[in-house]
């Protein structure tokens, strides 16, 4: 109905609009969720290698068993944003599934505004948290183990902020399907 | 409104956002913030980065891109696919010869972690796909996977006795000790359940065909084994191995079974830097789900403890009649029902320490009620609607398998449960003959 | 009047500890976090009411110097060694490896200039401290096998965290980092060749005599392990004098209190563990100890080039432990070699 007035073309220009903020949010997020994923394959051989050479050579540093950990924040701070994009979070779909595609998408914006509130929250607590890190210039208790802390701590609010922003994108998507009868761009469905 | 009320409003706002369709990350995290802001304003919520980084900074949960990683390595280059082919002609004219065989893979997994996440999902990406293929009841299958996924928080070493080893003061060794034979205990009364159902619904888990089966010669078939059947499980050795044999911790042990799978798929000459990429990032996106309901469920807990929720349970026990049968059964029932809103590490901290002096004073043996603790928050894993392993199944399983399949398949497997906690409350000796023979 | 009004206000505190509820000695027992709380309440008539939560209930086991910092959370009980990365002079209040005993710590704490120290140091972050526990002297830890020379120790994989682990690393141990209870099965399997933890009583509640039988005796790195009550600077200034008062002298009572638990119950665990459970409890040799001693003098001195506060610190500490070990000399010593003696 709605496209037949003139506001509506100018509507129409505007789901346009917020079609390409979407794409271009998912382009990004999708990079650095490509790029976090190599994390995975290095976890596994930096462990694997410290756990031969301790067992072979007697080898062993503070510092690689330290970064084994330090690299599992990046990769679930980045990676969850990652999986947003791509639906993984898991739901119970026992009525979602028989809902009609506009009650879908109604459920989708409530679970996207949500997910804004909850990483304004985190980012909101983090910042004096990662501060009090910095100012200090918190290293690890351990004898030779890893400096600047504040960076795998800021890890968080940086993290969050990106779920904000992938979930924005998100809540435009089930504005857009709530409003119009576009297919939906997230397979919601399997989330 | 008082704070036990808003406990109340927290749990009932979980469920209804959690049935509305919200995912249970953002539902737990949700929840957690509108009663927790009522109760209490903003302040434990400061304590919320410090809750986060205590779980994206956990040495333990490097076990879950471990484990993944093998499992979707394995699964990416189709090594896996013949696994349980290979199991089903071994299986012959047994019906469930296939669900037995994932019985026992998750025995053998479940020695290797103690991280319950890791052994559901791996089991899942390797199983499912195959099972449903073979005309397997998607209920049947899914529950025959989050039953034996889960064995692996029971099943030594494991990460929830560790941790009420630190809560009961008992030691990790003999609580190790005193795992093994409910463990058995479990896995037996699952294949006893399979082969039943074999027989009162045999088009629920067909053999493989006969013709198919005729059509391989038994030489054929041994040779099949080694090819296919024998890099998985020697993967599984690998970890296994590297834990008995002195090479890596527990933890560890699961980056063996990462590097053990890169090697196995290169040796069968399918490792390109396609499969590479895939695995990678599939590895990244189950992982970053799984431990951002972890992160998630920080904020419930807060909340939870914030409006003393704690209290209610204090509340709730008061009222009971005296006894330490009914002590026993009360916090058997109390676990049972947080397992729909907390997770496991929360449960332990809440409900296990309210009871220990009472146990104590009465000289209950703490490794028995160890063991029925344990065996009771494996069952919360697997307790509908918010069992943590129906949702990492549901993470990995294919877009045919809904959550009501999950849900009626776990059902038969939770009254097993409830059968195994009463068999040890009425023999004691199941967990404690063997720390005391060995002398553990 | 005003003046009562103030008197009679009452509060409620939360702390939070390091350790798992339920640890003995830590959480549970007397002279515990626990057991600080009931008498801080009692001595106060209820007028100070703290809350206490076992690691992982509020927050994570080392997450409390920030929860106090930030002031969410208005205490915290732990050990300050475990804040060496945010403030390296921290380690003095809890334990210097060659430093001092039970009495000497405290000689240093309450009438050595160390207590002083203490909340200088911690002036920066807005909080006191104070001695509230102490574990009495620990031991040096389980290994596999005998060590018979500086030797034994290249290439020896050990669980050994904090400045101890540094000094080991100095002679060539392979310094291996574990949680709590990836311990045993770590040892037990051979994974790791020694490890370290508390004393005779909590070592044999994590059963590692089943996986070693050497245990060293004498915990050079840590011969009076003080636990260390952590207050948030502007929530103590609101308290009453009075109350002030009941917390200081709940936690002095505690720190007497608890080192008196742990040497009945290391005392009756380690004839138990020698006795009956076929454990080697010897000393290390002394050209090994020389050798510790020398990295120890080496990893400190390396710290205190560095910060100008940990340097004041050590020069403080290692005065008093001069004047109390020369008269010790005189007094302790004689009295281990040839009075005690039954
Ligand atoms: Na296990
Ligand atoms: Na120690």
């Amino acid at each position: 109905m709605a496209s037949a007035s003139p506001a509506g073309a100018s509507g129409a220009g505007k789901a346009a609009a917020a079609r390409r903020v979407v794409g271009a949010i998912d382009k990004v997020v999708d990079r650095i969720g490509r790029a976090a994923a190599w994390l995975t394959l290095a976890i596994a051989l930096l462990m694997a290698v410290d756990v031969l050479l301790r067992y072979g050579f007697s080898i062993g540093s503070v510092w690689a068993q330290e970064l084994e950990w330090h690299l599992l924040s990046p990769l679930v701070l980045l990676g969850m944003t990652y999986a947003l994009q791509k639906g993984d979070h898991v739901r119970v779909d026992v009525f979602y599934a028989r809902y009609s595609p506009r009650t879908q998408a109604a459920v989708d914006l409530v679970a996207a505004l949500l997910a804004i509130a909850f990483a304004f929250f985190v980012v909101r607590y983090s910042i004096a948290y990662v501060g009090q890190s910095y100012a200090i210039n918190e290293v690890s208790a351990d004898p030779g183990g890893l400096t600047h802390r504040w960076l795998l701590k800021a890890l968080i609010p940086v993290g969050f902020a990106l779920f904000a922003v992938q979930a924005f994108a998100q809540a435009i998507d089930a504005l857009l399907r709530l409003g119009g009868a576009t297919a939906p761009q997230h397979p919601a469905g399997q989330a | 409104m008082s704070p036990e009320w808003l406990a109340i409003g927290l749990l009932v706002g979980f469920f209804a956002l959690l049935m509305i369709g919200i995912p249970v990350g953002i539902t737990l995290a949700a929840s957690g913030f509108i009663f927790g802001f009522l109760g209490f304003g903003e302040s434990l919520f400061h304590l919320l980065p410090a809750r986060i980084f205590g779980v994206v900074g956990n040495y333990q949960w490097l076990a879950i891109p471990l484990f993944v990683f093998m499992g979707v390595m394995l699964e990416k280059s189709r090594l896996a696919e013949d696994l349980l082919d290979v199991i089903g002609h071994l299986a012959g004219g047994l019906r469930g010869g296939m669900a037995l065989g994932i019985i026992g893979v998750g025995v053998l997994m479940g020695a290797t972690t103690g991280i319950v996440g890791a052994t559901v999902i791996t089991l899942g990406l390797l199983t499912l796909p195959t099972l449903l293929r073979r005309g397997y009841d998607p209920a049947i299958a899914c529950g025959a996977i989050c039953a034996s996924g889960t064995l692996g928080q029971i099943v030594p070493p494991s990460l929830v006795l560790i941790l009420l080893s630190d809560i009961m003061q008992l030691s990790v060794g003999t609580l190790f000790a005193a795992a093994v034979m409910p463990s058995l205990l479990l896995a037996g009364l699952y294949a006893a359940w399979i082969v039943l159902m074999g027989m009162l619904r045999p088009d629920s888990m067909p053999p493989v065909p006969l013709q198919e089966r005729n059509a391989v010669s038994r030489r054929e078939l041994w040779l099949r084994v080694l090819k296919v059947a024998l890099p998985p499980v020697a993967l599984v050795m690998a970890v296994l191995g590297s834990i008995i044999g002195g090479v890596a911790a527990p933890t560890e042990a699961a980056s063996m079974g990462a590097l053990g799978s890169l090697l196995v798929v290169a040796l069968a000459r399918r490792l390109s830097i396609g499969i590479l990429r895939e695995v990678m990032r599939s590895t990244t996106r189950i992982s970053a789900m799984v431990l951002f309901i972890l992160i998630c469920s920080q904020v419930f807990s807060l909340a939870f403890r914030g409006l003393q929720g704690e209290r209610l349970i204090e509340d709730l026990f008061e009222l009971l009649p005296g006894g330490i049968n009914a002590d026993i059964w009360f916090l058997m029932a109390l676990i049972f029902v947080l397992g729909f809103f907390l997770e496991w590490i929360e449960i332990s901290y809440i409900a296990v320490p309210l009871f220990l002096p009472i146990f104590a004073a009465a000289n209950v043996d703490p490794v028995w009620l160890a063991m029925l603790i344990t065996i009771n928050l494996q069952s919360s894993f697997l307790t509908p609607p918010f069992g943590w392993a129906l949702f990492f199944l549901r993470g990995v399983a294919p877009p045919q398998i809904t959550t009501r399949h999950i849900y009626l398949g776990v059902i038969p497997f939770v009254a097993l449960q409830l059968i195994a906690i009463g068999l040890v409350f009425a023999v004691p000796a199941i967990a404690t003959w063997l720390p005391k023979t060995i002398g553990w | 009047a005003p003046a009562l009004a103030q008197a009679q206000q009452s509060f409620t505190w939360k702390m939070t500890s390091a350790y798992g509820k339920g640890s003995p000695f830590y959480m549970d027992g007397p002279g515990s976090a626990t057991d600080l709380a009931k008498r801080i309440e009692a001595m106060s008539g209820g007028r100070l009411k703290i809350q206490v939560f076992g690691a992982g209930e509020l927050i994570p086991a080392l997450e409390g110097f920030d929860a106090v910092r930030a002031g969410t959370v208005e205490m915290n009980h732990a050990n300050s060694y475990f804040w060496t990365g945010k403030t390296f002079a921290a380690q003095y209040f809890c334990a210097v490896p060659f430093g001092l005993n039970f009495q000497g710590i405290n000689g240093w704490l309450y009438d050595g200039g160390g207590q002083e120290l203490w909340n200088e140091v911690y002036a920066p972050f807005g909080m006191v401290a104070m001695p509230c526990g102490n574990t009495g002297v620990q031991m040096t830890g389980w290994f596999k096998k005998e060590i018979k020379s500086v030797d034994d120790l290249k290439g020896l994989k050990m669980r050994i965290p904090g400045l101890a682990g540094r000094v080991y690393a100095a002679l060539g141990v392979d310094v291996k980092l574990l949680p709590g209870g990836e311990i045993f099965p770590a040892l037990e399997r051979g994974v790791i060749d020694a490890a370290e933890f508390v004393g005779p009583f909590l070592d044999r509640k994590l059963g590692l005599q089943k996986a070693a039988k050497y245990y060293y005796t004498t915990g050079w790195h840590e011969s009076a392990t003080v636990s260390e009550l952590l207050i948030n600077k502007a929530a103590w200034d609101k308290l009453p004098k009075d109350l002030q008062a009941v917390v200081s002298n709940a936690a002095a009572a505690c720190n007497v209190i608890s080192e008196a638990w742990c040497q009945r119950n290391n005392a009756e665990a380690m004839d138990d563990l020698v006795r009956n459970q076929g454990v080697i409890a010897r000393p290390l040799p002394d050209d090994v100890v020389k050798k510790l001693r020398e990295a120890t003098a080496t990893v400190l001195a390396e710290a205190v080039a560095k910060d100008a506060l940990t340097k004041k610190v050590h020069d403080s500490y290692m005065a008093y432990q001069k004047k109390y070990a020369a008269w010790a000399r005189y007094s302790e010593g004689p009295y281990l070699d040839k009075i005690l003696d039954v």
